[in-house]
């Protein structure tokens, strides 16, 4: 769900004033609020409008209307939406995210028992997809820069263009089909007795994909780094191909693989949804989908909700490495 | 999360050295009493009397032992009562074993069962099952000595296969005095049954563990043999496939299966036992409602069964494996008509001089899995091909089940699956005749079938089982004549265990308190 | 940042873009003609269920005894439509958005990119999942789900694409003089972000697909009688275990024209991007050795050709020396040969160049031979044009400045920063610690050409040369930094190589002349004699007099 070519444009913005770190953090926290509030408003108001009706859905197929009726009171769905919209930010400020039906159980417990099942798999892709992704793709850049090697230029387009198309869930059944049911060699689904090796092949699902559309991505940046004057400089100082290539053209591929990793990480927290379906991985995704599906608003809501504020967290993360790693992020003139 | 970072680092090791470790954990299955198992979704509750779906009932049966447990040959035996008469159609003693205990070591006495029965009546609790055990009218439950007698306002003589059913299981004083904590699975003496919840991480795994020194059984005609399993883990995966991989990998012992291309992956594996039971019964129903398309046309009625081939649906639904029903329910079940002369057939010819021309007909389909999705487009396929100007529309599960139970909504046709989990045609019955859903009953079609309804009232008032039957028989000869319904064919579902753990399976009723290793 | 994109110009074509293009179209039509073609049969029953492939149906039938192929091309036919269609809504959506936000008032225009900026960090399928399950199942209901999860991404492109463009100056002058702000999205802003866009389309294009079938596959999406990809193949992967050729047909088909897609972004990107154009490949020169030719000149230079991998010769075989303490000027219109006579003494002949010669030396290095990293780096050191892109804009100047040192001399960080301060302060920057620890973007061009020098000179190189230092530097600062070459001629025994297209700079600074023409010495001057403007060859003459009157002043 990531896309290439989003990184030609979509960098941080570095026009704005305000030179301080004071202020660069304050603009970042602003926004992570906005995407909660927003978040907050937009999924108690908006996942109400998924239809069917979820005391129906509670109360189950054999219940009577009356019985329905019961339901939807114990449910708290008979009173003015305004209304439960209060309890409902009142319960948010005491960590309460409602009630789940489906689950009998309190919103946030589901919530953040699959949180770092989601978490812990997103962030294991990532750092693979960065861990080959960046050399790979560097590696490809050099050797193909100013048109040498067009051979493998083009290999390498093709390649990894067919397998980015691949759907994560076609991915991740072909990936079970391989590895665990033909070879027998890694667990086709999460086993709570070694969570370590049933996590190998969701993380596969999830990274590869994006390893080759990041990869098309630090390929293009390093050809074009690569034309620089800084790196004619570097070149004219005799520092070897390796020295240049790690200190004058890695920092300046940081500053865009940095930026399409948080966008990544936000596009894994999307493809989890089918991923974590193949992989029965306990997951938010999984969450979402079960949830959509037994009409347990609250559950929804919940989900929603973490999953919008743990992408802010990550693209104000990703910013702030980014503020570190490149200082014209921040959008100073002179912080010295 | 303490293996979170373990896992993490194995998984890091293991990506840049596969081959370094791939053989931990893999292999046969582990022997350690331990079933790991996993269902499409969570319980929706720990407590019986509201508890909700397949997969809870059969939760609560590893939880809550039953006064009365289903045995083969559609017969009753002997769980928490030693014995029972039906006094009248209205009056009911059950004899109550004396050996029986909570898992807080409380007696279970007469007393103790006539609560949680009370409890299950009582229209506070808002059980769903209320009706479907004890019938519409009041209930007036009372415990002496060892005996709990049952009063009814109205004859309901199904009510032993209701007290049967894993929903009517019984719950200790302390689970009966916290309802909430009953609902969560944390009341740990509320628990009569072989099984206590040992963890329940809702969303995530539950794990059942064997209460120690638990004898009391019930009394099968055929005792089982063999050690039931020590602990039972479930966990959650909507996938059926994946969890025909992990079976198939020796990573979960028991697995449960619709999808016949699913099921099929296990033929090849002799080892490995299956226990196919037909678990819902299939049938297009009509909204009789006035105005509607269907309303008051049974030639109509009677032209959409004949456009239908129940073998050809059978091949859609289920890969031919179904049951092919002659009625509303599975032929395991009591009383279920067998007569086929009662269904118009397969007649595309008479189909289309039928239908040919019916306008406006408006079909919705439920999209809960790819038989019941694939069921409704074959349905309007014959349809459009007999010549209906039939328009489909593709509901969710949810949304499809909130749809009709409106009532009057904007449909005429539907084909549903029917889980009757009584295991009696007359819990079957009701969806299809009687008062209507928005009447306060439970059929769907708003059909009016005087005929029909007298004949059932009069079976539920029956208490000899012939005579009851040969009412029930009727109740369906009338409604089949009618055309209300259209049977179809039986919902499958497979349950696939390893090798050394077996299952009873009585008629098409799995009871995962019957779970044993190393059974003869 | 964007990368600016003048206006349009005419596409050119690539092999990635080709083969998307055709990959695209062709697919398209088969899909089109074949859906036409066999459409009756995608959802005709038929008594031969669940069959495999034969030579009447080859892809085999399904469970209702359909044919397999015509239903994957009937369904890539609607899937191609709801992708093309919900491409094109959440582009126009997106660029109206990302557009319109630029010509707004202040206020609005924050406030509206701090809603793009916000709905951008919400997972797209997740708001695709969440919209379908409240749309319900179908396919324009797929379409709306996916192309307003999808229009964030395309907004915040573009706004940060107009945002770059409306703050060039052009823009700002069509603003102040009151262009309306249609005129100015459809004069000023669509030409240039055209490219960018474009690509855009193209990934929406095959994210699109796949979010699409990602739908049906989590059981919301397009559902049975209608069939796309998503349905298609949502049916088939439960039984990819038994009859894995169900699978074929809607993976094959979803990928064709992904990779389509895709590659043709790929080209398009290419294409955009003048940089990473393809030239043709250097052909490595053999090392050879210089003859010796008798010099004890430091810098030698004898029958220098410079040619491309084609043959042809771009400098002709020039020759000439400079002495110790030397300034030599090299003049000539941008063209003549003068840089690529430069970047051959300093082996940074860019790509597909190469040089050959009798004798190249600097120092006791000899050029021909490919010398020691360590070696080259005594000899040659560059000071060049633009100082506004000479250093690493990632990292700080300290780190930069003193690598030479810390790589050939061997010198800790500490040592090498005391060597280079001083080496700063040699050049007049006031506060050398603080220049260290700024980034170039903070320093001004004067201020990065200077500390350029201090680190040429921080390798006491043999052969100094400067290719046109002061061109990008307005002339007070231009002047200083002559003064500082100037005294560095006088305060060391550095041989300097000194271009520029400027006779009245080099006038001023230099020793010795040389007038370059299509890659040939016309004249040779002295100094002295510039100064007096005797030149006897009409060209130089010219150049003389493009001179400005002003002089420099030392």
């Amino acid at each position: 769900m990531t896309d290439v070519h989003l990184t030609v444009g979509a960098r941080p913005r570095r026009q704005r004033g305000g030179s301080s770190w004071t202020s660069f953090a304050l603009r970042r926290a602003g926004g992570l609020a906005g995407t909660v509030v927003t978040a907050v408003v937009v999924t108690f108001f908006i996942v109400p409008l998924i239809p069917g009706d979820p005391a129906v859905s509670a109360a189950g197929p054999d219940a009577t209307r009356a019985q329905i009726e019961q339901v939807r009171a114990q449910l708290g769905l008979d009173r003015p939406i305004l209304e439960r919209f209060v309890d409902y930010v009142g319960g948010l400020f005491q960590g309460d995210l409602g009630h789940s039906f489906s689950l009998n159980a309190p919103v946030a417990d589901a919530v953040f028992r699959w949180l770092p099942f989601t978490a812990g798999l997103s962030f294991l892709a990532l750092l693979v997809v960065l861990l080959v992704a960046v050399p790979l793709g560097m590696t490809v850049g050099a050797l193909t820069r100013g048109g040498r090697r067009p051979r493998l230029d083009s290999a390498f387009g093709y390649v990894t263009a067919f397998v980015a198309a691949i759907p994560p869930y076609v991915m991740a059944t072909l990936l079970v089909l391989l590895f665990a049911v033909t070879l027998g060699v890694l667990p086709p689904a999460y086993t709570k007795s070694s969570p370590g090796l049933s996590v190998v092949l969701p993380a596969l699902a999830l990274s590869i994909p994006s390893i080759c559309l990041i990869s098309r991505v630090v390929r293009r940046e390093t050809a074009v780094v690569l034309e620089q004057d800084y790196l004619r400089t570097a070149r004219g100082w005799r520092l070897g191909a390796m020295r240049t290539a790690l200190r004058y053209a890695l920092p300046n591929l940081l500053t865009s693989t940095l930026t399409l990793s948080g966008i990544i990480l936000v596009g894994m927290l999307g493809g989890a949804i089918s991923v974590e379906t193949v992989f029965g991985w306990p997951g938010l995704g999984l969450g979402v989908v079960n949830a959509v599906t037994t009409k347990d608003y609250p559950l929804v809501q919940g989900l929603v909700l973490v999953l919008a504020v743990l992408s802010a967290l990550m693209t104000m993360a990703v910013d702030i490495v980014l503020g570190i790693v490149d200082p014209r992020v921040r959008g100073g003139n002179n912080s010295g | 999360m303490r293996y979170r970072k373990l896992a993490t680092l194995t998984a890091v090791v293991c990506l840049t050295a596969t081959a370094g470790c791939s053989t931990e954990e893999l292999g046969p299955a582990r022997t350690d009493g331990t079933v790991r198992t996993v269902l499409p979704s969570d319980t929706s509750s720990f407590d019986p009397a509201l508890t909700q779906g397949q997969q809870s009932f059969q939760v609560a049966n590893l939880l809550y032992d039953t006064v009365l447990r289903r045995d083969a040959n559609a017969s009753l035996v002997g769980g928490l009562a030693t014995d029972w008469e039906a006094v009248s159609a209205t009056e009911y003693t059950f004899t109550i074993r004396d050996d029986a205990t909570c898992s807080d070591d409380t007696p279970i006495t007469a007393e103790v069962v006539g609560d949680s029965l009370r409890r299950l009546a009582d229209p506070a609790t808002n059980s769903t099952w209320r009706n479907l055990v004890f019938g519409p009218g009041d209930v007036e439950v009372t415990a002496e000595g060892a005996t709990v007698r049952v009063t009814l306002s109205e004859p309901f003589t199904t009510l032993p296969q209701g007290l049967a059913i894993a929903q009517a299981g019984i719950v200790c004083p302390a689970g009966v005095k916290d309802p909430k904590g009953l609902a969560a699975g944390t009341v740990d003496g509320a628990y009569s049954g072989p099984y206590v919840v040992k963890e329940a991480r809702q969303g995530l795994s539950y794990t059942f563990a064997f209460r120690e020194g638990y004898d009391s059984w019930p009394d099968y005609a055929t005792p089982l043999t063999g050690e039931p399993p020590s602990t039972i883990e479930l966990s959650i995966s909507t996938d059926q496939s994946t969890v025909a991989n992990q079976i198939l990998a020796g990573d979960v012992e028991l697995g449960q299966f619709a999808d016949p291309d699913v099921v099929a992956r296990f033929d090849a594996q002799p080892d490995l036992n299956q226990y196919p039971i037909t678990q819902a019964s299939t049938y297009v129903v009509f909204n009789q409602r006035p105005g509607r398309a269907f309303a008051d046309k049974p030639e109509l009625r009677k032209g959409v069964a004949q456009a239908i081939d129940q073998e050809a649906f059978n091949a859609v639904f289920s890969k031919g494996t179904s049951e092919v029903l002659n009625s509303i329910a599975p032929a395991s079940f009591p009383c279920v008509s067998d007569d086929r002369s009662l269904l118009p057939g397969h007649d595309p010819e008479a189909a289309k001089k039928a239908l040919q021309g019916t306008g406006g007909v408006k079909i919705l389909g439920n999209t809960a899995n790819r038989q019941y999705s694939g069921g409704a487009d074959y349905i309007y396929q014959v349809l459009t091909d007999a010549g209906v100007e039939a328009e489909i529309q593709k509901l969710d599960n949810a949304t499809f089940w909130s749809t009709i139970a409106e009532g009057g909504s904007d449909w005429d046709i539907v084909f549903l699956g029917d889980l009757n989990s009584v295991g009696s045609i007359s819990a079957s019955l009701d969806r299809v005749m009687g008062a209507s859903v928005e009447d306060g009953g439970r059929n769907y079609s708003a059909s009016v079938n005087p005929e029909g309804e007298a004949a059932f009232a009069e079976g539920l008032a029956a208490t000899d089982e012939d005579a009851r039957c040969a009412a029930f028989e009727r109740a369906q000869r009338s409604l089949l004549e009618r055309t209300d319904v259209v049977p179809l064919v039986g919902g499958p579902l497979t349950y696939v265990t390893s090798a050394d753990l077996t299952m009873s399976v009585y008629d098409d009723y799995a009871d995962w308190a019957t779970l044993r290793f190393g059974a003869s | 940042m964007a990368r600016t994109v003048t206006r349009t110009r005419r596409l050119r074509w690539n092999p990635a873009l080709v083969a998307g293009t055709v990959l695209l179209s062709a697919t398209a039509l088969v899909v089109l003609v074949a859906s036409f073609v066999l459409g009756e049969d995608a959802h005709a029953l038929s008594a031969q269920a669940g069959q495999g492939p034969s030579g009447e149906h080859w892809l085999g039938t399904d469970d209702l005894g359909r044919d397999l192929l015509a239903r994957s091309l009937v369904g890539a036919r609607a899937s191609l439509f709801m992708a093309l269609i919900a491409t094109g809504i959440s582009m126009f959506l997106g660029v109206l958005i990302g557009a319109a936000v630029w010509t707004a008032p202040r206020r609005l225009r924050e406030f509206a990119l701090r809603i793009v900026e916000i709905s951008v960090s919400y997972p797209e399928l997740l708001v695709a999942v969440v919209l379908a399950a409240i749309l319900g199942s179908g396919p324009w209901q797929v379409v709306v789900a996916v192309s307003v999860a999808n229009i964030p991404v395309t907004a915040r492109l573009t706004a940060n694409l107009s945002g770059a463009i409306f703050q060039r100056d052009y823009v700002t002058t069509a603003r102040l003089v009151g262009v309306p702000r249609r005129a100015l999205i459809s004069r000023h802003l669509m030409p240039n972000m055209a490219e960018p866009l474009l690509i855009q389309l193209a990934a929406s294009f095959s994210t699109g697909l796949v979010a699409m079938s990602a739908l049906s596959f989590v059981g919301l999406g397009v559902q049975t009688p209608d069939i796309d990809l998503g349905r298609l193949l949502a049916d088939a992967l439960p039984a990819i275990y038994s009859r894995p050729v169900e699978v074929v047909g809607p993976t094959m088909m979803i990928l064709l024209m992904s990779i389509g897609a895709m590659l043709v972004g790929d080209g398009l990107a290419a294409a955009a991007d003048p940089r990473v154009t393809r030239r043709p490949a250097s052909t490595r020169p053999v090392p050879t050795r210089s003859k010796d030719v008798g010099s004890a000149a430091p810098v030698v230079v004898r029958d220098l050709v410079v040619s491309r991998a084609d043959g042809t010769d771009l400098v002709h075989g020039i020759s000439f020396e400079i002495g110790r303490g030397e300034i030599l000027g090299l003049v000539g219109e941008s063209g003549s040969g003068k840089s690529l006579t430069a970047l051959s003494l300093a082996r940074l002949l860019p790509d597909g160049l190469t040089a050959s010669a009798t004798a190249l030396r600097a120092g006791s290095v000899d050029l021909l031979d490919r010398p020691a990293r360590a070696e080259l780096a005594d000899a040659v050191a560059m000071i060049y044009q633009d100082p506004g892109t000479t250093f690493n804009p990632a990292l700080r100047m300290g780190t930069q400045l003193t690598e030479v040192l810390r790589v050939h001399r061997g010198k800790s960080a500490k040592q090498a920063r005391e060597i280079i301060a001083g080496l700063l302060a040699g050049v007049h920057i006031t506060d050398p610690p603080r220049l260290l620890r700024s980034h170039p973007y903070e320093l001004s061009g004067g201020m990065r050409q200077r500390a350029m020098i201090a680190a040429a000179l921080a390798a006491e190189p043999a052969l100094l040369v400067a290719d046109e230092p002061t061109t990008a530097l307005d002339v007070t600062v231009a002047a200083g930094i002559l003064t500082e070459l100037a005294r560095i001629r006088d305060e060391t025994d550095t041989a300097m190589l000194f271009i520029s297209h400027d006779l009245g700079v080099v006038t001023e600074l230099c020793d010795r002349v040389l007038v370059m023409k299509d890659g040939v010495i016309v004249e040779e001057l002295t100094g002295e004699a510039l100064r007096a403007g005797q030149v006897s060859e009409p060209y130089t003459r010219m150049l003389l007099d493009a001179v400005p009157t002003l002089a420099v002043t030392s």
